[in-house]
Formats: C-alpha cells, structure tokens, sequence
C-alpha cells in the first residue's frame, strides 16, 4: 500500500493527485470544533503530499460512499471520518479511499482527553496518510497529545495552612458538661488521591454545669477518592492531646446529721488519642479549598476516672 | 525560792491555757446540756469507692433534741428517717467535756459519726470535732459548733 501511496505523492506537479477531505460527521462534539480539526487536516495533508484539494460539503460515513463523491469530484485519494465524544474522550477516525482502486490507503483512529489535542491529532493523521505508517508511530515532539505525555514522576501537591471550627459533644460524659466548641490550625498538603495534615486542635467547654477542655498535636491522613469540586474524602490519625474538665459537684447523705458538699472539681491529664473523620471537601479544582467533616475522636487518659470521647463537626478552609 | 518561781510559773500557765475558755467550767459535776442542739461544721470526705464524691468542702449540718439522765446523753425524739433509723449509740457529759456517737442507717446506707465538744454554758455553745465513717467506705472528720437551746 505504501508504494501506491508514493506514487500518488511523486507524480509531477502537472499532474499531482488531487485529495478531498470531506467534512467530518460530529457526533457530541462542537461542530465548530470539528470544522477546524478538518481544516488543519487539509493543510497538514496538502504539506505533506503537494496534493491539489477539492472540497465538498457532502459527508460520507463508508467507503461506496466515499468512492462516489470522489467520482463526483473527480478526485484521486477521498478522505471521510467522523469525530466522536466518548465520556471525556474525543475519538477521531479518518480514512483513506483510493477512488480508482477502489481500496482504502489508509485507516487511522486517535482517542483524546481534551479538544485541542485535535491539532496534533490532525498532523498525526496526515502524516500516516501520507507516509502508510499508523498514527502511533507518527509520534514526535511538538505532536504528542496529553494522553501521550507522561506525567511527572514528581508530582506537585496542594498545600497550605488550614483553619477548622466547629462544634464538639462529650460521648457519655454528661458530669463535664455536654457541648464545646473547638478550633483548629494546621497544614494540609493534598495530592492527586491523599492528603495528610498535622494540626493543632482546640476544644472548650460550651455548657454548664461542668466543662471540658483539650488541646491536641495531632496528624491526619485522608483518601481523596475524587476529582471534581465535591468529593467526599475519609481518614483518620491520631496524636498527643492535654485534657482536662471541670465538675460541679453536689452530694449529700444523712437525713438526721446531713453530710453536704458542694464544690467545683478539675482534673487534667496528658495521654494518646485518635480520630476517624468522614467528610466532603469541596472545590478541588481551585486554590482553596472548603470541608464539612465528622469526627470521632478519643483521648487514652482518665478525666475523673474515665477516658474523654468525642463526636465532632466542623468547617474547614484550607488556603 | 525555787518553788515560788515553780508556782508562779504553774499559775500562769494554767491561766494561759485556759484563756480561750473563759466561763468553761474546769471541775465539778456534769453540764447542763440538756435542750434543742442545733449543730454546724465543716471538713472533709475522703476514702470513698467513687472519688468524686470526696471533697475538701464537706459541711454538716443537724439539729437534736436531747436530754440529759446524770452524766449520759439520750435523744428525747428520734428524727424520722424515711425507712431507716437514727439512734445515740453512746453519749456522755464529763464536766463540761460532752461526747455522743450517731448512727444514721437508712437501707444499704450507714452514716456513723463519733463528736467530741467542749461545752460553754455561759453561751451553751458546742464547740468541738468529729469523725466517722460512712456512707460506704468514705471517712468523714473536721470540726463543728452549735448552739444549745
């Protein structure tokens, strides 16, 4: 096939074969988009072979079809294909009909993620027209669609400070008082599925009677399943925490000689603890960053006698 | 000489200790301590199994009425004490020294508190301390005062 090819682009300028390109079919693709792929194809073609083009507005899906045209058109070579959208992909088939042979020269097909890889899809096609080769080995520089580019075995990731409030309740430690309010500042650093953020995290007693207080180093991971601007993410980690409460006490025994007291109690200890958190972080595409988590967090130290667990919420932004 | 120096020194010191307790009486049959007691004090609770019961801060607070039979205390109406009981396990007045032990037991509950006081009958006033055991295994001391009517 190659030498018929050859032949065809080594004929005498007098008598240079003449090429129609026909309109491409698009098919969930911009037209206009389509429109241009067929031009650049054109010019990469009549670059590459000298060829003389005749255009036509009909379009052909098949190769009797093509042929036909190309009898209308008294042209040597016709070129037809369609541009498809597939998911995010773009697929572009071409091909190649030799009208008086009735054969078809060349057949290529390109699968791209983004429109203007049609540009370079356009060179590629021309030139395993022109040269018989396929489209995979017409790669080169300057020519490589994304798809093609490897990615960077060093990968950057988004960071920057991060700032969390919200709100915090005591899980079966009614004796320290019942909701708080907590802040958090921290360091989030996110890659393409995971992200991992040291923070220090605040929590104050909001309620009477008692209340609880604790302040955390701690160290979360998280997956990142998604992409877009609203994926959900979940994780954990754990860290070292200080936390303490305070009790309002009353009690009394006796009815005859009554013993009573009455008094405000505080205890605070250093211990482990760890958090699991489920959430949704939102605008992922852009430079900042927004969550709405849950928490479940436990601190391995006794307050009075009992470890301090908690189930918390809170709204970050991460810069 | 020596033994002026010795007495002096022995009257003062009498004097001395005995300041405080102007109209308390040093010698002598049994005060008259007979009447409504009504009693306040303060200390501290500790050794109890749940720990955040045992405080600094305890107060205490009754009121009885008792009498007097020579030198032993009875309590002339026993307080209602729901299903329970409330009895004078001991009490006894030597001079103006008084001491009585209560015993409060109501279900599982047991409250047993042993009082030592000195007895002022120029203001019949108690004035004195006390400690005890219960409830559970909490342990109770401090000091208390009251008034005598």
């Amino acid at each position: 096939m190659r030498w018929l090819l050859t032949l065809l682009i080594a004929l005498p300028a007098s008598a240079a074969p003449t090429w129609s390109v026909l309109p491409f079919e698009a098919r969930g693709v911009e037209p206009g988009a389509v429109e241009t792929f067929h031009d650049l194809l054109v010019t990469e073609l009549g670059a590459r072979n000298g060829a003389r083009f005749v255009a036509s507005d009909q379009s052909c899906s098949d190769v009797p079809c093509a042929r036909k045209v190309g009898q209308q058109l008294g042209s040597d070579v016709v070129v037809y294909g369609k541009v498809a959208s597939l998911g995010r992909n773009l697929v572009v088939t071409a091909s190649a009909v030799d009208v008086g042979q009735n054969t078809t020269l060349s057949q290529q097909r390109m699968s791209v993620d983004q429109v203007e890889d049609l540009e370079a899809v356009a060179a590629r096609m021309a030139s395993a027209m022109v040269t018989g080769e396929q489209v995979e080995q017409t790669a080169e520089l300057g020519a490589l669609t994304h798809r093609e580019v490897r990615p960077d075995l060093r990968r950057e990731g988004h960071r920057g400070p991060s700032v969390r409030v919200g709100g915090a309740g005591l899980v079966g430690r009614s004796d320290l008082g019942g909701a708080g309010i907590t802040l958090s500042l921290g360091y989030w650093y996110e890659a393409r599925a995971f992200a991992i953020e040291p923070f220090v995290a605040g929590r104050f007693g909001a309620d009477e009677p008692g209340s609880a207080f604790g302040l955390g180093f701690n160290v979360g991971a998280y997956y990142i399943p998604g992409q877009g601007d609203v994926t959900p993410f979940v994780g954990g980690g754990g860290g070292v925490r200080y936390v303490g409460g305070t009790q309002h006490v009353t009690a009394s025994a006796g009815q005859v000689v009554m013993l009573s007291t009455e008094t405000e109690k505080r205890d605070a200890v250093w211990g482990p603890g760890a958090f699991g958190r489920l959430g949704v972080l939102f605008f992922r595409t852009y430079s900042m960053r927004m969550s709405v988590s849950v928490d479940y967090d436990i601190t391995l130290a006794d307050v009075f006698g009992e470890n301090v667990q908690l189930v918390q919420g809170g709204v970050a932004i991460m810069f | 000489m020596k033994w002026v120096v010795w007495a002096a020194l022995a009257l003062v010191g009498c004097d001395f200790l005995d300041s405080g307790d102007a109209g308390v009486r040093d010698a002598g049959p049994p005060a008259q301590v007979a009447g409504r007691w009504t009693l306040q004090g303060t200390g501290r609770l500790y050794g109890c199994d749940n720990s955040r019961f045992n405080t600094e801060d305890l107060r205490l607070t009754t009121e009885l009425v008792v009498g007097q039979e020579a030198d032993a205390l009875v309590l002339l109406q026993a307080p209602p004490v729901g299903d329970g009981t409330f009895s004078f396990e001991n009490g006894l007045i030597q001079e103006n020294r008084v001491y009585f032990t209560t015993i409060e037991e109501a279900g599982e509950t047991r409250i047993r508190l042993r009082f030592s006081a000195k007895f002022d009958e120029a203001v019949r006033t108690l004035r004195g301390t006390f400690e005890g055991d219960g409830p559970g295994t909490c342990v109770a001391e401090g000091r208390f005062s009251g008034q005598v009517d």
